[in-house]
């Protein structure tokens, strides 16, 4: 098995932040990669991936020159292999609300983060070359959206992003985070997303992962709840050879509402793995959680999702339901819900499910006139789209359920 | 319209239809009655491309083409319809978009211009009128929820939608009240014209009250064994199957 030495070798040493990156750089001496005897990676093999050779690849410039979502009116931010591209990005503060990157010397990291259980948390943290870094103020509303977007170029760029996003008190704002391919070369997302959400406030992000059938991209998300606060994410796992995803919710603060999106669509020999941890901490909370797959060809996915309802945590609601098509008979999806309630006034609840598509339906349309691949894509759609149905934002939603249609075209 | 010759079918290697002979012609209307397992249903599954069933032998020719050589999207699209026994509910796929991907690929197979979005909304409003189908019904996921005679009543919506050559209705009255068989049957009759035909598959002669068939046959064991006319269905409600079963027996 490679070193943790040996995969990170090829990455430049960073100048700032530098208690943060030596705490992390002491915690990564003591750990080794996953293994399959590690049970929270049992279904996702690092192998591959950590006997690469990736690198800092910064200096190229992509063709493309737009990445913006067609009619959204918002704060664009570009990070071409890890370093922001001020000719395409676009933003600008707005009174109370304060677009940076983490670059700039101005900002200081808390390292209030958990990178003791996992070692790409900690890689990112010693490693990290840039990120965003927004603050929005006390009662106050960020206008537009702010649009992240990550392109991937290059042989074997490992990229790797620390985005640091606080919400005060009653305020509120809404991220999309896109990640895209320049080109078909291998390359690794290494990302690090966390977010304190004040009381009262209100977050809304959309992860939109559309990287090349070569690449890998491994992801924590980490948000802090204060009282009375709304968190809600879409994830869309569309492209990429491997996804990883670990996202985490700290329900700290009573009142709060939690609402977890999510759709892989994967085809070929795809590997996407979603784990979530909700953690309720105190009572009166409302958490609901929906997962849905589409697995053709040989692609496997892996969903793990943990509800945590702690002790006096009471009248918690927390919902959390998984739902798998497989396409082929070579899919694969290994699936876990799984709830610890140490409470006990509580209505909690999770499910999933494993199925084809309906035969009877698939008849039923073709006897209407409907090809029958204009049958299954018309099924698929119904099937996953209610993941992206949430979106408040009409473009946002327009243009998550596009990307979900291209990716069905594929199938 | 279509001429079925010595069709013969199975299913899981068993045989259901030994040897169907029917021809029916535009304006027509024919009743197909039959005790239950006799393969009414299975006859309107095969017709209309059903792939659970294996199709042994014998001809079919729907204006000229060889029906069975076709996909069952194609036989709608050249104007094959069939009403289910038991429509199908599709969660999440909502009436109006599948009709309107039904109707454009209709018509991009008859190279017509699309639909423009007024006309495909006109038109669901006039037919939906004529079954009375409440237009909350006409939004929703096809068939969810729906009462037995709402989804009876949607599919002869969906007929009236896409205007068919041919429609096969699968035991439509089964399950329906009085009033929905009317205004079921209504509907089919007020689609009738000289230029389409309409094949009844039923258990139940009241149906045949509302939809008066020019032609009504009777199938027993995978073959039609008794033709005649409107009259044979009464004599069939009074004396029920046996008779016919004797007949064949003997």
């Amino acid at each position: 098995m490679a070193t943790i030495q040996d995969f990170i070798s090829a990455f430049k040493p960073q100048e700032n932040h530098t208690a943060v990156r030596e705490a992390a750089m002491g915690q990564l001496s003591g750990m080794t990669f996953p293994n399959r005897k590690t049970e929270a990676w049992k279904y996702t093999r690092v192998a591959q991936l950590v006997k690469s050779s990736f690198k800092d690849n910064s200096g190229l410039t992509p063709a493309a020159s737009n990445y913006k979502i067609p009619e959204l009116d918002c704060h664009q931010l570009v990070f071409v292999n890890g370093q922001l591209e001020s000719n395409l990005s676009n933003f600008s503060d707005q009174e109370g609300v304060s677009i940076n990157h983490l670059s700039d010397q101005s900002v200081e990291l808390n390292g209030a983060l958990d990178i003791n259980h996992n070692v790409f948390t900690a890689i990112n943290q010693a490693l990290f070359t840039d990120g965003l870094f927004l603050n929005v103020q006390k009662n106050v509303s960020a206008q537009k959206p702010i649009h992240v977007v990550h392109i991937s170029m290059g042989e074997n760029s490992g990229n790797q992003l620390r985005h640091v996003i606080n919400i005060a008190e009653g305020a509120s704002a809404e991220l999309i985070f896109s990640y895209l391919s320049e080109d078909e070369h291998s390359q690794f997302n290494n990302m690090v997303f966390e977010a304190q959400i004040g009381a009262n406030a209100d977050l809304k992000v959309i992860k939109l992962q559309s990287e090349n059938g070569a690449s890998f991209h491994i992801g924590k998300d980490n948000v802090q709840q204060d009282k009375d606060s709304r968190f809600s994410i879409n994830t869309l796992c569309l492209g990429g050879k491997m996804i990883r995803n670990d996202l985490e919710i700290s329900v700290n603060g009573s009142n709060c509402e939690t609402v977890l999106n999510g759709a892989y669509v994967c085809n070929a020999n795809q590997h996407v793995d979603n784990h979530t941890v909700v953690d309720h901490k105190v009572p009166d909370c409302y958490s609901n959680e929906l997962y849905k797959g589409i697995l053709a060809d040989q692609s496997t996915g892996v969903f793990n999702g943990k509800v945590f309802v702690r002790p006096d945590a009471q009248r918690i609601n927390a919902f959390q339901s998984n739902g798998n098509i497989l396409l082929s008979d070579e899919a694969t999806i290994n699936t876990k819900p799984e709830l610890e309630i140490y409470a006990d006034d509580v209505k909690c609840s999770h499910g999933t499910t494993t199925g084809q598509l309906d035969k009877d339906a698939i008849f039923y349309l073709r006897a209407r006139g409907l090809s029958e691949q204009s049958a299954k894509k018309l099924l698929v759609r119904a099937f996953a789209g209610e993941t992206v149905e949430n979106i408040s934002n009409e473009t946002l939603r327009n243009w998550a359920a596009n990307l979900l249609d291209a990716k069905f075209d594929t199938l | 319209m279509i001429s079925i010759n010595d069709l013969k079918a199975e299913i899981d290697g068993k045989e259901i239809l030994r040897g169907i002979n029917l021809d029916v012609k535009a304006g027509e209307v024919h009743a197909i009655m039959g005790p239950n397992g006799s393969g009414k249903s299975t006859l309107a599954s095969v017709l209309a491309g059903r792939e659970d069933y294996e199709v042994t032998g014998g001809t079919v020719d729907f204006d000229g083409e060889d029906l069975l050589d076709m996909d069952p999207e194609e036989r709608a699209r050249e104007g094959l319809f069939l009403a289910f026994q038991y429509p199908v509910e599709i969660p999440g796929v909502s009436n109006m978009n599948f009709l309107k991907a039904a109707l454009e690929e209709v018509h991009a197979h008859k190279n017509l211009d699309p639909l423009s979005a007024k006309d495909f909304l006109a038109r669901v409003r006039e037919k939906s009128a004529l079954v009375e189908l409440d237009s909350k019904l006409t939004n929703r996921s096809v068939n969810e929820g729906f009462s037995g005679g709402e989804k009876k009543r949607n599919e002869i919506f969906q007929m009236a939608m896409l205007e068919p050559k041919l429609a096969i209705l699968d035991e439509t009255d089964s399950g329906l009240d009085i009033d929905a068989l009317r205004i079921v049957a209504n509907g089919v009759n007020k689609l009738k014209s000289e230029k389409n035909a309409t094949i009844v598959v039923t258990h139940y002669q009241r149906l045949l009250d509302y939809i008066v068939p020019d032609y009504v046959h009777v199938l027993y064991n995978g073959r039609i064994v008794k033709s005649g006319t409107k009259e044979l269905a009464l004599e069939l409600e009074e004396k029920g199957y046996d008779w016919i079963k004797q007949e064949v027996d003997v």
